[in-house]
């Protein structure tokens, strides 16, 4: 087929722009579509911590379904040039691990600001794009099947910058969610 | 911090100490290097406008964890303004560092990590200025800016310290460019380069010090102030 000629890096490109849409989507449908009085009977139901893990937990499993799809959807019409399967399987599910995160502290965010579906775009794009960076070149390791001289200290970032994310939703949200 | 923001002592004495750094930036003795030859004096113009840009963001952070913990709408104030000059100061790096870079790299964005994610980092400000403009009720607009302020800081901290560490920069410090350190920063350059640091940080807190008196005034003609 032609469209089997694919080079790797455009591979991975083209897949983690689909990954980033599909978090996007994912993490601004939880709080986008809930507005006010499902908020209201949420904020009298429940503390908001285990509310915003629900949450969070949640969207993750749902884009791990959907990073699923894509990635039997990519090989099917565009080959699979992974030479590392498990290299490839952990950057994705770390990978669209703190991106949801992110996606869904920040969609909170605009959406107690309102006029959340032009926000969200805004505040969460520049945090995003340099992490999407780093886990281009941690997938591109999974490509060749050797671990690249960066490999674990990209890994490291993207492990800190987890805990970081999860701390400051952790102290933060409360905040947010009071009115 | 407001009544520090007041005093008029440190507002002359940084003035001083910026036109002492400009005439001495353009006009001291300076090493004489390859490649950099006069345009080592950039150091005094371009370093100065980024330590003046921590300095306001992170007097915008604490502001803003003061509001979260006591609700005045004050602290809200200086945190935005000083988010506002913080701005201006990092465009006035980023104009400084192209100048420089098109005499010495060649070019005048030569993508390097730490001018890529520094551009993104001000993205991310730019964003919380923005989020500001579009909430119109004051205490929520207090509120969710805050949080997305403290968010940012630890996001411009990732940005423009932890990223750019991991690939071969030209900035110093960077990927084992230790040129800051090791031979640029004699003697008769630091006697310019630590006043006019200084200087320059005097002025961004006198320029957010007008900008927050004028906010402060709006706001208490309408009787907003608790």
């Amino acid at each position: 087929m032609a469209f089997n000629s694919v080079k790797p890096t455009t591979w991975l490109t083209l897949f983690w722009i689909v990954a980033l849409f599909t978090i996007s989507n994912a993490a601004s449908r939880s709080f986008v579509n809930d507005f006010g009085k499902q908020n209201l009977f949420y904020y009298q139901l429940v503390a908001p911590l285990p509310f915003i893990f629900a949450k969070i937990i949640f969207n993750i499993l749902i884009v791990w379904g959907v990073t699923a799809l894509a990635v039997a959807l990519f090989s099917v019409l565009l080959g699979y040039p992974m030479a590392s399967t498990s290299i490839f399987l952990m950057a994705v599910l770390q990978g669209t691990a703190i991106l949801t995160v992110i996606f869904t502290f920040i969609s909170a965010i605009a959406q107690k600001a309102g006029n959340a579906s032009f926000l969200l775009p805004v505040l969460s794009f520049p945090v995003i794009i340099p992490i999407v960076g780093l886990l281009i070149g941690i997938t591109a390791d999974a490509v060749t099947g050797e671990l690249g001289a960066n490999f674990w200290r990209h890994n490291q970032i993207i492990w800190a910058v987890t805990a970081l994310t999860l701390a400051l939703v952790w102290v933060l949200f409360p905040y947010l969610w009071k009115e | 911090m407001l009544k520090f923001l007041r005093a008029k002592w440190w507002k002359y004495a940084s003035l001083l100490l910026v036109v002492y750094g400009i005439v001495g930036g353009l006009l001291f003795d300076v090493p004489r290097l390859a490649i950099l030859n006069e345009t080592i004096r950039c150091l005094h113009f371009h370093v100065p406008m980024w330590f003046t840009m921590f300095l306001l963001y992170l007097i915008s952070l604490i502001c803003s964890i003061m509001y979260l913990a006591n609700g005045k709408l004050k602290e809200d104030i200086v945190a935005d303004q000083m988010v506002n000059v913080g701005l201006v100061f990092g465009v006035l790096g980023l104009i400084t560092g192209a100048i420089w870079a098109k005499y010495t790299w060649g070019d005048w964005w030569h993508g390097d990590p730490k001018q890529n994610m520094t551009a993104i980092a001000m993205l991310i400000y730019f964003a919380y200025a923005f989020l500001r403009s579009s909430i119109k009720d004051l205490d929520q607009k207090a509120r969710i800016s805050a949080i997305y302020n403290i968010f940012a800081f630890f996001a411009m901290i990732v940005l423009i310290f932890v990223i750019p560490s991991l690939t071969d920069s030209l900035h110093p410090s960077n990927g084992g460019n230790k040129g800051f350190v090791v031979y640029d920063l004699d003697n008769s350059l630091r006697m310019v380069f630590y006043p006019a640091t200084i200087g320059f940080m005097g002025i961004g807190l006198w320029l957010a010090s007008f900008l927050i008196r004028i906010k402060t005034h709006q706001y208490s003609k309408q009787d907003l102030l608790n």
